[in-house]
């Protein structure tokens, strides 16, 4: 089942930069994990952008199917309430998406638990070390059970353990069908764990598949995901 | 070729150019048609009519008070050093080039302060020749006020190069008390026509020339200037952007826990997205120390106009304060909105619209009946100050409800 079916025709800024992105179109299966990757400039926060509703320019449309029909988005550089202690960011969240206090009440302590953060869950998180906020960035997303999680370079700030627990709760979550799509850098992360790919290159899709599908493309039986990246981006470049 | 006064310029050009830019944002044709040009053509006419009469409400305030405003002027500003981060991988290896930079910056400051403090003067001379003051003496005042402004603001740059933390703020403050008696008595011999006043002006100008020379061969401060030079060139957009509510990211908080609700304490029990936000705004706000200064001094501004003002004069000014409280609310909650955080969620208008008029209308409410029970003391109208609670939550629920439209 498709959870997640992105079709723009071009999206981006006003003015000249209204084209950043063009003919992109990807979809998120449940259960998948999809890794969005390309160089810098490739047009990837644009695409997450758009998808999200974010840009002034976009052109085309965005469709999530699930049973919450919402997507959550968990930002590269965490976005935090100076004024808030880190509970009152979840009773937001959960205020904005009229979570039962049954259902959220649990769910968060359960999340604050598995994150090693229930000691400092009064404390404002300004001052948080950038993992630290990172992981309450993953609780909100995790706290709300979306369709469709949209990662924007995850790993950034985290250290191997919490790397390792997002790992598994991303697992948990696609094992309950919610589908990933996720931006990283770090592919040889994204290589062990992304079931599916999307490459992007000058705003535009160059291919998708799983890794043997891209394989076979670039003709490299044995290349990594970096080989088969470095490849496709040098033969359109 | 690029030479060092080139560099300087281009520098000074960019920064010109960018102040520039930040205005034209906020003062679009607009706002200079209705707001900037009735006020500055309202603003020379008053002044113009302060040449031929005082104006009344004169009689309130005595020379001091404009001695004051100087004193402030010349504590108030920095010295530009214009260095930028990407300095150090050229820039820094040339301590030739670092020093005739510091150098040109260090003119520019003195250049500026010459222009600022004599277009002060300016403005407060018919009042100073109304005291008594004569126009020899205000040139040499004006004079005096330049060379203490530029060493004021080197020495205060030296206390933030070699003082951190509680110890800067105290050397701070002790610099602020002696500079502020040096300035009275300097400006107490200049009135009584003493010799020593030309003394305190020598001295004064022997102290700049030390602290100029200090400051250009002083070693160790790269990174200190870079950030310093950062927050000089972005005060004006910092500025506008509070004032037009844009969110802008501010360190605010060092300590780990809150000092109010400081174990997240739920203020409504229902839970729903209005009360979600509402909570949100109240509980932010009332941690946020520059916020809830600038309620209180807002309130203590509004305290003393109704004591100034004739009594009879005391509802119609409780009314006017009320609404500009209601008003002031509002902008801190469109700042609360376009927090990054809060955006991250998709809030139905059915939501943030209850949610504001109910936030603006609590937060409203303590400083719209306090400010009743001033005035209902100030006009003895007890029977009055004993309505004005119901009548307080009238106006601020009205008020709160028109600005959380616009909200």
């Amino acid at each position: 089942m498709e959870l997640l079916n992105v079709t723009i025709d071009h999206a981006g800024y006003s003015g000249k930069k209204a084209d950043v992105i063009k003919d992109v179109t990807l979809s998120v299966k449940s259960g998948e994990l999809v890794g969005l990757i390309g160089p810098n400039g490739a047009g990837k926060s644009t695409t997450i952008k758009g998808i999200l509703g974010l840009l002034p320019v976009m052109v085309g449309k965005v469709e999530i199917a699930g049973k919450n029909k919402n997507c959550a988005y968990i930002p590269e550089q965490p976005v935090l309430y100076d004024g808030l202690t880190l509970w009152e960011h979840l009773e937001l969240a959960a205020a904005a998406y009229e979570m039962d206090r049954e259902v959220f009440v649990p769910k968060a302590e359960e999340l604050l638990k598995l994150f090693r953060l229930t000691e400092v869950k009064h404390h404002l998180p300004g001052t948080f070390s950038k993992g630290m906020q990172q992981k309450v960035m993953l609780i909100l997303g995790f706290l709300l059970e979306p369709a469709v999680y949209v990662v924007d370079e995850p790993f950034m700030g985290l250290d191997p353990r919490g790397t390792k627990d997002f790992l598994a709760l991303l697992d948990q979550a696609r094992a309950q069908g919610a589908g990933v799509l996720m931006c990283t850098h770090i592919l040889d992360t994204a290589e062990k764990i992304c079931s599916a790919f999307i490459l992007m290159n000058a705003g535009t899709v160059l291919t998708r598949g799983t890794l043997l599908e891209i394989r076979e493309q670039c003709q490299l039986p044995e290349g990594s995901l970096f080989d088969c990246f470095d490849q496709l981006v040098e033969s359109t470049s | 070729m690029m030479t060092v006064p080139k560099l300087f310029w281009q520098r000074l050009a960019s920064d010109w150019k960018y102040q520039y830019e930040a205005w034209k944002t906020a003062v679009d044709w607009v706002v200079a048609l209705y707001i900037v040009i009735p006020f500055l053509g309202i603003f020379i006419y008053e002044y113009l009519g302060w040449w031929r009469e005082m104006p009344s409400w004169l009689i309130y305030v005595n020379l001091n008070a404009f001695l004051g405003i100087v004193f402030m002027f010349t504590w108030l500003g920095t010295t530009r050093i214009f260095l930028e981060e990407a300095d150090q991988l050229f820039l820094l290896q040339k301590k030739a080039w670092i020093h005739q930079l510091i150098k040109l910056c260090l003119g520019y400051t003195i250049g500026y302060n010459v222009l600022i403090s004599t277009f002060l003067f300016l403005i407060l001379a018919p009042f100073l020749l109304h005291y008594g003051v004569s126009p020899r003496e205000i040139v040499w005042m004006t004079l005096f006020t330049i060379v203490f402004k530029t060493c004021m603001g080197i020495a205060k740059q030296f206390v933030e190069l070699r003082f951190m933390g509680w110890i800067q703020n105290l050397v701070r403050t002790v610099l602020l008390i002696m500079a502020g008696v040096y300035w009275r008595q300097s400006v107490y011999y200049l009135m009584s026509h003493s010799v020593l006043y030309y003394v305190s002006l020598i001295v004064l100008s022997g102290v700049l020339v030390l602290l100029l020379f200090r400051r250009v061969t002083l070693r160790g401060t790269f990174f200190l200037d870079v950030v310093r030079e950062k927050n000089a060139r972005l005060r004006l957009v910092k500025l506008l952007l509070q004032n037009l509510g844009t969110y802008e990211k501010k360190p605010m908080f060092t300590r780990k826990r809150p000092l109010f609700f400081r174990s997240s304490n739920l203020l409504f029990k229902k839970r729903n997205p209005v009360n979600g936000l509402v909570e949100m705004f109240l509980k932010a706000e009332s941690r946020d120390e520059k916020d809830v200064t600038a309620y209180f001094k807002m309130l203590g501004t509004s305290v003393v106009a109704m004591i100034l003002f004739p009594a009879d004069y005391g509802w119609l000014l409780w009314v006017v304060f009320s609404l500009m409280i209601t008003g002031f609310i509002g902008v801190l909650w469109r700042a609360a909105m376009n927090n990054p955080f809060v955006c991250l969620f998709p809030w139905l208008s059915e939501t943030k619209v209850p949610a504001a008029r109910k936030s603006i209308f609590l937060m409203a409410l303590p400083g719209q009946i306090f400010l009743g029970l001033v005035v209902a003391i100030r006009t003895q109208a007890w029977l009055g100050g004993l309505v004005m609670v119901p009548i307080a939550i009238l106006i601020g629920y009205y008020s709160a409800k028109k600005v959380s439209l616009k909200s």
